[in-house]
Order: C-alpha cells, then sequence, then structure tokens
C-alpha cells in the first residue's frame, strides 16, 4: 500500500471521497460476482442488493464527515492560537519592562473604568435591588411662584394620588421622623421614616421576620406598631423574640411586627419605619408642615412617564380650580420623575462626570499602549518580513500581533479587576453624606462584563494598528533596506503622530474639568456661611409631651439647661434653636408686612424660618447689623418679636428701615433687628429671606430645639460635658446627633470633595500617561533620525538647530492636540455646569493652567530625546549603518 | 439462506476492530475477512459498514488514509490508532462477560426456587 492523500480538508473532498469510497466497494463486489460466473449485470443487481441503500447511507456517513470536519477544524484554530499565544508570551517574558508597563498602564485604566462603572451601576441602573424598579415614579410639588421648588407633597395630595388606581397599581408616601429609643440601657434618638400607603408593596420587599403593615395599623386610636430594620435588630437584641413584643419610642409604647433583612434599605438611613396616623389635623389641603418627602407608585402597566404627566397636569389644573389659595397662589405643579432619577438625585452628575472622565482615561490609556506597540512592532519589521517570506500569511501575522496585544489586555484586565476591587473596598469605607450609594457597591455580573468587554475592546483597539501596518508592510522592502531600516512607513507616522493628538487632547479635557471642580470647591470653602462654624458644638434635645406639657415646663428645662452649659469651663455662649443651618430642621412660612405693600416685582412673601432661644446670636457668630438681638424681656415679653435677615430686609423693604414694622402672617411678631444672611444648607445655595422667632412665643407648640455651644473645648470634650449637664436634668433625654458644627458643613461637601479628587487623581493619572506617550514617541523618531541627525552635524549644523528641529516636531504636535481638547472642552463642558460653583465653564484661569501644565510636561517629553539627538556623534551614527 | 443469522447490534463494531488489528484494510476487505472467518455465515447489511467506519474514525479509535490496492486501484484504507487497540480490548472484555450470562441464561434448567 502506498500512500496518496492525507486527509480530507474541504467539504467538497469530504463529498467526493465518500463518493470514492462507496463506489470502489461496488465496484469491487461486482467484479469479484462476475469472476464467480455471474453476469455482470445480475453482478450488479446482487451488489447492489447486499449494499442497502446507498443513497441513505452516503447521507448518513456525509453527516458523521461534516462534524469530523468541523471538530478537526476547531482543534486546528485552537491550536494555532495557542502556539500564537506562546509564542507571543516568550516574546513578551523577554521583554519584561516593556510588558510589565504595558500591563501596567492598561490595569489602571481597566481598573479605574471598573471602579466607576459600579458607581454607575450602583446609582443608575441598579439602585436598591428593587423588582421592576423601571415602573416606580416619584411625584413632588413645586411652587415656582413661591419659591418653593421641588417639595414634599402633602398627606392628603398623596392619598389622592394612591387612590388613582387607573394610574398605579401601588402607591405610598413616606417622611422621615427621629424618635428616642434605649439601645443597651443608653437613650438614643435615632432616624426611622414613617409611610403611608403601601409602601413595602411598592418597593416590592418582604420581611425577614414577622409581618409588615396591615391597613388598620394606621388607624387612629390603635396600638401604634413598628417595624425594625436589620441593624436596628441587631443593635436591641438580634433575637427573634423581640416581634410581637413592645419597646417604647420617645416614651410610647409601638409593637414590633417585623424586621427587615439586611439588604433592604429604603431610605438608605432608615432604622425603622411606622405606619403614618393619619388624623383629620392632616387631612387638609394646606397640611404641608408634616412633612412627606415624596409620593413613589408603581405605574399601572401599560402607563409611561409622558402620560403620567399628562394626567397629573390634568389633576393639578382640577386643584386649582377648587382651591385657588392653595395652589394657584404658588403657581404649583407636580414634578414626576421615575424612582432611580430622583434617587440619582445630586449623585448622577458627579458620577457621569466621573464615568467620562474615567472612560477618557482608558482611551489615552489604550493610545499609549497602541503607540508603544506600533513602535515595536517598527523594532520587530523584519522579524515579521522574515516570517511573511517563509510562508506565514499576512493574515497569521495580524492575528500574531493581536494575540499578543489581547494577552497584554487580559493580564491588564485581570490586574485592572483587581486594582478596582481594592477601589471599591476603599470607596465603600468612606463616609460621604450625601453620596450614600458607595455603602452599595459591589463587583457583580454587570459590573464583570463590563470589565470583560473593556478588555476586549482595549485589546482590538490596541493591536489593531500595529496588526493593519504590519500586514501591510512591503516584505521586499524591509527586506532589502539595510540594519534598522525598517523604517516606519508614513502610515505608522501617521499613527504615531495622531495617538499623541489624541492623548493630548484627552488630557486636556481632564486637566481642565479637574481644575474647574478644584476651583469649585475652592470657592465654596472661600464662601462665607453667614456665621463662625469653629468651635461649636450642637445637638438636638427633644423634649416628650407627656412630661414637658406646655410652655412653661419646656421654658423652664431650657433655662435650667443654659445656665448648666454655661457654668461648664470654658463654654463662653450658649443658645438654642430650631432650625440651625447644617442641622437638617426648620420650615418655612409665607408672611406679610403690616404697612408694607408688596412692591412690584417684588417675589412671593415666603421665608425660611427658625425659632431662637438664649444667646443664640452670639453662640452662632451671626452678626446682628442692624437693631439687635432677642433679649431675656423678649422671650418672657407680652408682645412677640422677630429677628428678619437682611435678604429679607432687600426684598421686601428696600431702602425703608424695617425696625419696629410687623410681621403678621407666619407666628406674628415686631422686627426688632436685622441679622446678616447665612447658608441653610448648602454652601452653593441662593439666599432665600429668613425670620427669626423668637422661641419664649412659640414653646407651646414645638418641643424640639438644637442647642448650640461656643466654647474654647475641643469638640468631643464639649460633648460629654453637655451630656452630663442633660443627665443630670433628665437622665431619659438624648442628645441628637452631637457633633462639631464644621463637620457637618464639612459633609455637605463630601460628594463634591470626593468627586474633586477622583477626578484630578484621573487628571494626574493620565498627564502621566501622556507624558510617558509623548516620550516614547519622540525618542522613537528620534531614534529612525539617527542617521539624518549625524548627516546634518557633519554638514555643520548646529546642536541648537537639531534640537529645534527634533522638538518642534513633538510641540507641534502637542499644540494640535491642545486646540483640538480646548474645542471639544467648549462643547463637552456645558455638561459640567451642575457641578461648578462660583466658576463658568470657561472660566480662564482652570483653561489656563491646564494648558500651561500639559505644555510644560510635553516640552519636558519632548526635550529629553532632543537632548539626545544633540549629542549624536556623526561618526558613530555613519558607522552604524 | 433462512439459517443466516442477522446482524446483533453493536457487534459489527466489534468485528470491524477485531479485522482491523490484522491490519489496515478497506471496507470491502473487512467485509471479506468476515466472510471467510465465518464461512459466509452471517449477513451483514453491507452498507452499514460504513457509517460504523466514519463514526470511529471520529472517536479516534481509527486513522483514514487513502493508498493503493494490490492490483492498483485507489481505496480508503483504515488502520487502529492506539486509542482504537484499547477500545476494542475493553469492548471484547465487556462482550466475553455479556456472551457468558446469556449462556448461563439460555442454558439454565428449571425454576428459580
Amino acid at each position: 500500500m502506498k500512500r496518496i492523500f492525507r486527509l480530507p480538508l474541504s467539504r467538497d473532498r469530504v463529498h467526493r471521497d465518500i463518493d470514492a469510497e462507496l463506489t470502489f466497494h461496488l465496484e469491487g463486489r461486482v467484479e469479484e460476482l462476475v469472476a464467480g460466473g455471474m453476469s455482470r449485470k445480475n453482478a450488479e443487481r446482487e451488489a447492489l442488493a447486499r449494499f442497502g441503500d446507498r443513497a441513505k447511507v452516503e447521507a448518513e456517513v456525509e453527516r458523521i464527515d461534516a462534524a469530523t470536519f468541523q471538530r478537526q477544524r476547531l482543534r486546528q484554530r485552537l491550536a494555532a492560537l495557542y502556539r500564537d499565544a506562546q509564542y507571543a508570551r516568550r516574546g513578551l517574558t523577554r521583554r519584561p519592562l516593556y510588558s510589565i508597563a504595558v500591563v501596567l498602564t492598561l490595569a489602571l485604566g481597566i481598573g479605574a473604568n471598573t471602579a466607576i462603572f459600579s458607581m454607575v451601576e450602583a446609582v443608575l441602573l441598579r439602585p436598591y435591588n428593587i423588582a421592576a424598579i423601571g415602573r416606580l415614579v416619584a411625584v413632588r410639588d413645586d411652587f415656582p411662584l413661591m419659591n418653593m421648588r421641588n417639595t414634599a407633597v402633602s398627606p392628603l395630595e398623596a392619598l389622592v394620588l394612591m387612590a388613582r388606581r387607573d394610574l398605579f397599581d401601588a402607591g405610598m408616601a413616606f417622611g422621615g421622623e427621629n424618635l428616642s429609643v434605649e439601645i443597651a440601657g443608653e437613650p438614643a434618638r435615632i432616624q426611622g421614616f414613617k409611610t403611608l400607603g403601601e409602601f413595602f408593596t411598592v418597593l416590592g420587599a418582604k420581611p425577614l421576620y414577622g409581618r409588615l403593615y396591615r391597613p388598620e395599623d394606621s388607624e387612629v386610636g390603635r396600638a401604634r406598631v413598628v417595624v425594625l430594620s436589620h441593624r436596628l435588630w441587631q443593635q436591641l437584641s438580634g433575637d427573634t423574640a423581640i416581634v410581637g413584643r413592645t419597646i417604647l419610642m420617645n416614651g410610647e409604647p409601638n409593637q414590633v411586627i417585623g424586621i427587615m433583612p439586611p439588604d433592604f434599605g429604603f431610605p438608605r438611613v432608615a432604622l425603622f419605619w411606622r405606619p403614618f396616623v393619619l388624623d383629620q389635623s392632616y387631612l387638609k389641603v394646606d397640611a404641608r408642615g408634616t412633612l412627606v418627602t415624596a409620593f413613589v407608585g408603581r405605574m399601572h402597566a401599560g402607563m409611561t412617564l409622558d402620560r403620567l404627566g399628562v394626567e397629573l397636569r390634568a389633576l393639578a389644573a382640577q386643584w386649582h380650580r377648587a382651591y385657588p389659595a392653595s395652589y394657584s397662589k404658588g403657581g404649583h405643579t407636580m414634578l414626576v420623575k421615575s424612582f432611580v432619577e430622583w434617587q440619582a438625585g445630586q449623585q448622577k452628575p458627579i458620577v457621569l462626570a466621573l464615568f467620562a472622565a474615567v472612560v477618557f482615561v482608558l482611551l489615552i490609556a489604550c493610545a499609549n499602549v497602541a503607540s508603544l506597540q506600533l513602535v515595536r512592532s517598527a523594532g520587530r519589521a523584519r522579524e515579521f518580513a522574515v516570517r511573511a517570506a517563509l510562508g506565514a500569511g499576512r493574515a497569521a501575522i495580524a492575528r500574531q500581533i493581536i494575540v499578543e496585544t489581547m494577552l497584554l489586555a487580559i493580564a491588564g484586565g485581570v490586574a485592572g479587576v483587581l486594582l478596582g476591587r481594592g477601589a471599591l473596598r476603599w470607596l465603600s469605607h468612606l463616609n460621604v453624606a450625601q453620596f450614600s450609594v458607595l455603602k452599595d457597591l459591589r463587583l457583580d455580573g454587570t459590573v464583570l462584563a463590563f470589565t470583560t468587554g473593556t478588555v476586549l475592546l482595549a485589546g482590538l483597539i490596541v493591536g489593531s494598528a500595529p496588526a493593519w501596518g504590519a500586514a501591510r508592510a512591503n516584505v521586499n522592502r524591509v527586506l532589502h533596506e539595510s540594519g534598522r531600516g525598517a523604517s516606519a512607513g508614513p502610515s505608522r507616522h501617521r499613527f504615531l503622530r495622531a495617538s499623541v493628538v489624541l492623548q493630548n487632547a484627552l488630557t486636556l479635557l481632564l486637566l481642565v474639568g479637574a481644575a474647574l471642580t478644584i476651583r469649585s470647591l475652592d470657592r465654596l470653602l472661600q464662601s462665607d456661611p453667614g456665621f463662625q462654624a469653629e468651635h461649636v458644638v450642637n445637638f438636638g434635645i427633644t423634649l416628650p409631651a407627656q412630661r414637658y406639657a406646655g410652655k412653661d415646663a419646656r421654658l423652664a428645662f431650657f433655662d435650667a439647661l443654659d445656665g448648666r452649659l454655661r457654668a461648664i469651663p470654658g463654654v463662653q455662649s450658649v443658645g438654642f434653636a430650631l432650625g440651625v443651618p447644617f442641622s437638617g430642621d426648620g420650615g418655612s412660612t409665607l408672611y406679610t408686612l403690616a404697612g408694607v405693600p408688596p412692591q412690584p416685582g417684588e417675589p412671593e412673601r415666603h421665608a425660611n424660618q427658625a425659632f431662637v432661644y438664649g444667646d443664640y446670636f452670639k453662640a452662632m457668630g451671626i452678626q446682628i447689623v442692624r437693631g439687635r438681638p432677642f433679649t431675656a424681656e423678649d422671650y418672657s415679653g407680652g408682645t412677640p418679636t422677630v429677628v428678619v435677615d437682611e435678604t429679607l430686609v432687600r426684598q421686601s423693604f428696600g431702602s425703608r428701615d424695617p425696625i419696629g414694622v410687623r410681621i403678621e402672617h407666619g407666628p406674628e411678631g415686631t422686627i426688632v433687628g436685622v441679622a446678616r444672611l447665612v447658608k441653610q444648607g448648602d454652601l452653593g445655595e441662593p439666599p432665600h429671606p429668613l425670620v427669626y422667632h423668637d422661641y419664649g412665643h412659640a414653646a407651646g407648640y414645638i418641643g424640639s430645639l438644637t442647642a448650640v455651644i461656643r466654647s474654647t473645648l475641643p469638640a468631643d470634650r464639649a460633648i460629654k460635658a453637655a451630656r452630663a449637664a442633660v443627665a443630670a436634668l433628665d437622665p431619659k433625654l438624648a442628645l441628637y446627633s452631637p457633633r462639631a458644627l464644621a463637620d457637618r458643613m464639612n459633609d455637605t461637601l463630601g460628594a463634591r470633595r470626593l468627586g474633586t479628587d477622583v477626578l484630578a487623581g484621573f487628571a494626574v493619572l493620565s498627564l502621566v500617561l501622556a507624558l510617558l506617550g509623548v516620550y516614547a514617541v519622540m525618542s522613537y523618531v528620534v531614534s529612525e533620525r539617527t542617521r539624518e541627525i549625524g548627516i546634518r552635524v557633519a554638514l555643520g549644523a548646529q546642536r541648537a538647530q537639531i534640537a529645534a528641529m527634533v522638538m518642534r516636531d513633538g510641540v507641534v504636535l502637542a499644540a494640535v492636540g491642545l486646540a483640538i481638547g480646548a474645542v471639544a472642552f467648549l462643547g463637552l463642558g456645558r455638561l459640567m455646569g451642575s457641578l461648578l460653583y462660583g466658576v463658568g465653564v470657561l472660566d480662564p484661569v482652570a483653561l489656563v493652567t491646564a494648558v500651561a501644565l500639559l505644555g510644560g510636561v510635553t516640552v519636558i517629553a519632548c526635550y529629553l530625546p532632543a537632548r539626545r539627538a544633540v549629542r549624536v556623534d556623526p561618526v558613530q551614527a555613519l558607522r552604524a549603518e | 439462506m433462512s439459517d443466516d443469522l442477522d446482524l446483533l447490534r453493536g457487534t459489527l463494531d466489534l468485528f470491524i476492530l477485531k479485522a482491523l488489528t490484522w491490519g489496515p484494510m478497506h471496507g470491502l476487505a473487512v467485509l471479506r475477512w468476515i466472510d471467510r472467518i465465518t464461512d459466509s455465515r452471517l449477513r451483514i447489511e453491507e452498507g452499514a459498514l460504513y457509517p460504523a467506519l466514519h463514526r470511529m474514525e471520529q472517536k479516534g479509535w481509527l486513522s483514514a488514509e487513502w493508498g493503493m490496492t494490490d492490483n492498483n486501484r485507489r481505496a480508503k484504507f483504515y488502520r487502529l490508532t492506539n486509542r482504537g487497540r484499547k477500545q476494542f480490548a475493553t469492548h471484547l472484555s465487556i462482550w466475553e462477560r455479556y456472551i457468558q450470562a446469556a449462556a448461563m441464561v439460555l442454558s439454565a434448567r428449571g425454576a428459580a426456587t
């Protein structure tokens, strides 16, 4: 037997081979039968009869062989891929520094993307783990004419919305409440929520133990019930026996009916939930004081956000007609947002800005690595040409390069995920107020899928340019050129230039963005809040109504507390207020002024309000610019007095003297002084009128005040002493949230600060990458021009001329990049608007700083290779050829 | 012909493997070998041979090559691979145990107690 053919390698060949094999069989049989004496015709019939259905056999064999063929091809491809990967691995491990640099660059880009994407996911894609969260909407009120923008709905409005079963399958509303509970023998004030309607149904939540509300739980006169968060349950006992028992909250019995699982946390700060008990006093159109944060509904099937908006406008129009005093005056409308959008709130612009930044960083990293690979592949042009000459197809060479960069990308991806995981762990340990999403970050399937996609994309981007270049290289030319003559073709140079331009443009975007946020933060930190927060601590005190019924009991308590706090050594002044800035309480009201009719164009007379007792203005360091602050006589006198702020004066009085004018609506009182403007809860907020009422006349209906202590003591010692003073008066009273006022203010900047820090980090990273990228490309260009430089030097060119020649190249590219980046920023910068404070998007300082920084770095990156060029020894350079 | 035996299921593979233990053969040669050994007592539908051969080739028990027969004709020769040899040994021992058990059943006397 002689071998003449190898295995079939194409489908067509498979078919022909089977035919030949079967024909051989049948002919063999026929010959055998004929030799045995049968006629040829009979022999053929007999052979076929013994064989059976030839067509069927042929079809079956063909099917088997097709599968075999597929498997073989797959195996061959995998084997080729494996060989490529092995080859690439050997190549990469031979240059460990290069490989590590590339992997690290990609890992930084990919890791940053992983971390920031998980933020995007937690804020915008998967908040709260609520089933079908896309169906949830939030409704809030807007009274533009009263300057009450995006405000709470009233309980009555929430009930009306809940009744609209044509719009919502289920609806609920909720608002915060702070109650005193004894935890481990100590009174504590904890944050919970009162809920209206089908709170848990809307959120699709189930209890871990016990049950959730029933409709009768919110009826007046029934025993109060409470659902505990997992966290509060752990603090209280961690024992399921608590379900069904009664605990005291604000001294009143509440029956524990259920415990929520640990992953349920809406709102994130909630420690407990209680059904809102609605008595008649809440069911008035104007009962807006009992704040409900928002109405949240699960939209009816087939309902869209747009159609819901139309329906709610119609509903609002009905309210306008029925209650013009409550609705028309303020220009009321209802704001509808998807629940996710509403919750994302101010976190959204920060997260999106960071995501955009991180994508830029990755693009810079990719451009960087791509040029490194291209430069390297230029050095390997000879290697590829030899392989091509030895019969490797262009596709095979391109595949080889893609495999190599994929290998780098995958290594970068693995390292990047590890980096990203570290970053997430770090982020989730930060306590940033108003950026609660940090607690929800995790590296789940979606994030990993995103990262995998990023890695593949990065590998393709990085690999495609050198692969394309290598596949197009002219084998003959490369092999004929001498020595290092594997000079880059024009397309390679074009790519390197484009890469430098792109890196510079993107880096400029990041630098300007970071500079703008840094300047905004700076402006905020330097802005004057109107009071002096240093050396001040404050905490809330709520007097339970049973033990402190009525005005006299309350005033007696606060007078006594005032005395004890003053007696603490180091304490300079003490005051009390409801509505202390940055401390999250206080209300607002419409007001009228006796004898001062509204001026033309004056906005609705609406003011925030605070109730003040003791030496509040002194303790806070709020300057009284006209008249006088409250005195003890004001608090106990026959007629109530008020202090207004300068915004109210400017708005309602113009140049008239406000002192002695009576405010007649809101709690009434005579104006005795004018205070400086203070920021209420956000350093960036626009000014809004504020009325300080005297608590002496309001103690009958207000039992909660915040104590403000100015002292020379460190905050923790001041708080400790204050706690002892309170306990000496009433051991059952809890201090609510005792803290330094400066810390509270700082908290409100937390999200902004974090965003700024991360953005600045990305900007620095991209600056370093750009530096390395430009340096690598310029070094390559110089090394390629060594011969030319040598000739020029030999012909008498001055060193300065050589340096200028080399640097001009890089600087021009960088300048083009800067120009493109600046123009792009004009377009993209507008998206940053909501993140900025006190600086415009086109802030010249930020732009100039960024341009100068990047320009300087680029010049350094070009100078180093230029210096090397200057030192070229013409003799050496020419002899090397 | 009525006392010719139809081939039992699964035994064809075993026969092919056995035939190929003598060396590479084409399909027709395998059949001729079986005919010769059994004195043509087995009635095999010859077409069934080829799916069996190709399937075993796919499994890697056989390898196939085109070659020339003694009278100079192109034919596809099959040869046992090492894997095929091992398979044959395994299947043969299973088959022998099966035959023994079947013989015990079929030659049993008397009902179970």
